[in-house]
């Protein structure tokens, strides 16, 4: 089964003696016309530590699935070693907080038959904490009281426990401050050493960059660069990384000599949750981008934009009688009804719009949805399909139509184009420039430089904080963008 | 049928989408556009209950077959389904209220008990009994959204204590019998909203009827069939039902033996089904049961909701709280503390009856009735009356196991 052919294609991992943890050859997975991976071949061996890095949307999170086995795919296989399963730490751990970490480390799978054996628990658990180099951590602290990178580390151990020959370490570190996101990785390397695959998935190069063994890079559901470190650069990276992106053509809007529009929207020292001071203003016709890195949670802004979150102190003043609408970041915890009809989903907060002597006239609603979602392009066509059926990129589509639909003054966009692929991302951002033109005021609320350099008029980066780090003026966006793309 | 065959049916039906369905869903099997499963789980219970009801039919005959008999049925199952539509409002907004019942059971006392002992006018009793019934539903809803406590806890405790004070108020259960000599209830109190011999007009029930009969064909035109099936066979299932339902009315004679509380009932399901259906408001209601947290990110205040559709879930169990004293005309501690079961068994049938996977109005009145008809029909043929609640408790299990199938195959 381990032909040598199949290592010396697959690239150079450092010899570590073991078979290979997974073998895939020829992976393909398509959601309708979009291939999402087209033919991949990626083999890892046992002691490696991986970083697998691409530009969103470019198949790493279907790549993951599929050795999940989460997906299906549908064409080529996976073959994995004897004995060892795939395991994929998320953001969110799924870890129990209030439980110690021995509890955590054996849930469903007590190390002792019957009776569990205190003694013999704690024994395992010091094994475990020794295998990501946590062995200062006593296995009977509770999870709680844990720093975010322990926790991961945990995790780790929790999965390895369990027989995860492959662990998957999901965009982790995107949640944590630079210095401790660098020790995490130290860590995971620690865990890879005594003999687990450990691929870390990340937007942040400064994190891997120098400390692991092997670059896997996903551009366009295709292996862009499968490389060993040996002296991969920075800027290389980068160049690979960016190679797919030329298909999203980024013409910037034209603004100048325009005069600038109304206040819709102002900001006044406003602060809430790590956010602030904050002040500024939106104009009509204006597209203001918000960059920031998640530990600030720099979302917050365009919520306190929308009146999703009221300020703790300072002001935010609406122009009146205007509507501020909101996309929010995660669709599936915060945007779509699950179980309810594109048409339902498409009509939340904007049905006063049809409404006439205190009662909806459904018909006239069913119609102008229908009308609204041709023009953004779902598929399908049937409004009455429910939502969760839909591609993620169709979804998020019904999703702006709703934000849309009532003709707001105002509109807030959070990651407007995540979890989506290229020709829709390039649908999004013609639509969210014809708004503006329409003089609507736009927010633009994204950690992908990709949609700032698309749509941003100018940029307010949000550093860790909260505070307002630095203003991108039009002239510099372009520059800015370019130089943080891939810093995530 | 085979995938040509549909795509036929498309393009017949004038439909404009060609990709109905996401392409990545194979589908191998379909009948008119639906797979077996989905056939099942959208006709597989109001085909059974119209089975059961063939079976009664040839079994029983005339015996069940009685418009007087079922009439008073009808009534007296008035005060139970009035607590189903509250129980409806609140399932819709995604949260539970397991007081409703112990609400509309001191509602009955104290609408009686407030006329008897305190000499308080009728009218003015009735308005307090349900500012106290909507109050109580207020509270549930303080403590569920401000509180943050879980609506199992809340309500459990909550009915707790109504139970508590319902004896206190009682002085241990005791009844109130209001006589001709001793403090007699209004007449109009017994006449308008508890006898079922006190017939509508004929005139009055057929508009109501024919009104109901359009508003059934179309919800279920909207909500039940699939969009994916075609005109022809939509129009034939639309004229099937139409048929069942004009007989069951016209052909039954019982258009006679409707009775002005049962009128006013329909009239106050219609109200509710409009408000549920072509208001902002109602929608909202369903958004909030979906998805909170999106609801709140498009502009509706989860809270607000929950809080409402709780306050209109106390309303209507002091509604049929007061149905129910004017049938008995005496107040009986605990006289609908038995109606929780019922309530929920109905309410959880809607969403397999007439509308896919959601709450509906209409889906629980018919589920109630249903209900209410089966085991009647079941006590005729000489089941005892004690096995009803082991049948209600078996249709609550079905119809949430059927409505779960349902949802996972719209997805």
């Amino acid at each position: 089964m381990t032909e040598p052919v199949n290592r010396a294609a697959s690239g150079q991992f450092p010899s570590t003696g073991g078979a290979p943890t997974v073998e895939c050859r020829g992976l393909t997975k398509r959601y309708g016309a979009h291939t999402a991976l087209d033919s991949v071949d990626l083999t890892t061996g046992p002691g490696e530590f991986i970083a697998l890095l691409g530009p969103n949307g470019a198949g790493k999170s279907t790549l993951i699935k599929l050795l999940a086995g989460v997906l299906t795919p549908d064409g080529g296989s996976i073959q994995f070693g004897e004995g060892v399963a795939a395991g994929v730490i998320h953001q969110d751990l799924g870890l129990f907080d209030d439980m110690s970490v021995a509890e955590n480390l054996f849930i469903g799978n007590v190390p002792s038959r019957g009776l569990i054996s205190f003694s013999e628990e704690d024994r395992r658990a010091r094994e475990l904490l020794e295998f990501v180099g946590l062995s200062e951590v006593n296995p009977i602290t509770l999870v709680r009281d844990l720093s975010l990178g322990e926790r991961a580390l945990i995790a780790t151990a929790k999965l390895w426990s369990q027989g995860a020959g492959l662990i998957i370490v999901d965009e982790v570190t995107a949640s944590l401050p630079r210095a401790e996101a660098s020790w995490l990785v130290e860590h995971l390397r620690t865990a890879a050493r005594s003999g687990a695959t450990v691929m870390m998935v990340t937007h942040r190069f400064e994190d891997v960059l120098g400390n692991v063994d092997r670059y896997v890079v996903v551009v366009d559901g295709k292996i862009a660069m499968d490389r060993a470190d040996d002296g991969v650069t920075r800027d290389y990276l980068v160049d690979v990384i960016s190679s797919g992106r030329n298909q999203v053509e980024v013409g910037r809007r034209d603004t100048s000599g325009r005069a600038p529009g109304d206040i819709v929207v102002e900001l006044e020292e406003a602060r809430v949750n790590k956010i602030g001071p904050l002040s500024l203003t939106l104009r009509e016709g204006e597209i203001t981008g918000v960059s920031g890195s998640s530990v600030s949670g720099f979302h917050d802004v365009g919520y306190l934009v929308a009146g999703a979150l009221h300020a703790r102190q300072g002001r935010v003043t609406t122009r009146r009688h205007t509507k501020v609408t909101c996309l929010p970041a995660h669709r599936d915890a915060d945007g779509t009804f699950p179980d309810l009809t594109v048409e339902f989903n498409m009509s939340v907060g904007n049905s006063n719009r049809w409404r006439r002597w205190g009662l909806i006239n459904l018909s006239k609603m069913r119609a102008s949805i229908a009308a609204a979602a041709h023009d953004l392009n779902v598929i399908p066509r049937d409004t009455d399909a429910v939502i969760t059926t839909l591609s993620g990129g169709n979804q998020q589509k019904a999703l702006l139509g709703r934000v849309i639909a009532d003709d707001p003054g105002c509109v807030v966009l959070c990651e407007p184009t995540r979890g989506v692929d290229v020709a829709t991302r390039r649908e999004i951002y013609a639509f969210v420039r014809k708004l503006a033109d329409n003089a609507c005021a736009v927010m633009v609320v994204s950690s992908d430089m990709e949609d700032l350099e698309a749509l941003a008029d100018r940029i307010v980066v949000i550093d860790d904080n909260g505070h307002v780090e630095t203003w991108i003026e039009p002239e510099d966006v372009a520059d800015f963008c370019n130089a943080r793309s891939a810093l995530g | 049928m085979t995938n040509n065959a549909i795509e036929a049916n498309h393009a017949s039906s004038g439909s404009s989408g060609s990709a109905s369905k996401p392409p990545s869903k194979r589908r191998s099997f379909q009948v008119a556009g639906a797979t077996p499963t989905e056939l099942i789980s959208l006709f597989g219970s109001p085909v059974l209950f119209l089975l059961i009801f063939v079976v009664f039919y040839l079994w029983l005959g005339e015996s069940f077959y009685n418009p007087n008999q079922r009439m008073l049925e009808f009534s007296q199952a008035i005060p139970a389904t009035i607590i189903t539509l509250g129980v409806v409002v609140i399932l819709a907004v995604g949260q539970f209220d397991l007081s409703v019942a112990y609400n509309a059971s001191l509602s009955a006392y104290l609408v009686i008990g407030l006329n008897y002992r305190n000499d308080i006018p009728m009218w003015a009793s009735i308005l307090i009994t349900l500012a106290f019934a909507s109050f109580v539903g207020f509270s549930n809803g303080i403590l569920v959204t401000k509180f943050r406590i879980n609506a199992f806890i809340t309500t459990l405790g909550v009915g707790g204590v109504l139970l508590g004070l319902a004896r206190v108020y009682s002085e241990g259960g005791q009844g109130l019998n209001p006589s001709p000599t001793d403090h007699p209830l209004p007449e109009w109190f017994h006449a308008f909203l508890g006898d079922f011999q006190n017939t509508a007009p004929t005139p009055v029930v057929i508009v109501v009827a024919v009104m109901l009969i359009a508003a059934l064909l179309h919800t279920i035109n909207g909500r039940a069939i699939p969009s994916t099936v075609s005109k022809p066979i939509r129009a034939a299932i639309l004229l099937v039902i139409a048929a069942i339902a004009l007989l069951a009315v016209f052909g039954s004679g019982i258009v006679n033996f409707v009775s002005v509380n049962v009128v006013i009932f329909l009239v106050l399901a219609t109200l509710l089904w409009i408000v549920m259906t072509y208001t902002t408001f109602g929608r909202n209601l369903y958004a909030v049961g979906s998805n909170p947290r999106a609801a709140g990110y498009a502009g509706v205040n989860s809270s607000r909701y929950t809080l409402s559709a709780f306050t209109i879930t106390g309303l209507l169990a002091g509604v049929a709280g007061i149905m129910l004293a004017a049938t008995q005309q005496a107040a009986i501690q605990g006289a609908a503390d038995g109606f929780l079961l019922p309530a929920y068994s109905a309410a959880f049938l809607s969403t397999v009856l007439i509308s896919r996977g959601r709450f509906h109005i209409w889906g629980a009145v018919i589920g109630a009735l249903c209900l209410t008809y089966v085991a009647s029909g079941l006590v005729v043929g000489g089941v005892a009356y004690t096995w009803a609640d082991v049948f209600n408790g078996g249709v609550l299990i079905a119809a949430v196991a059927l409505s779960s199938v349902v949802r996972r195959t719209a997805r």
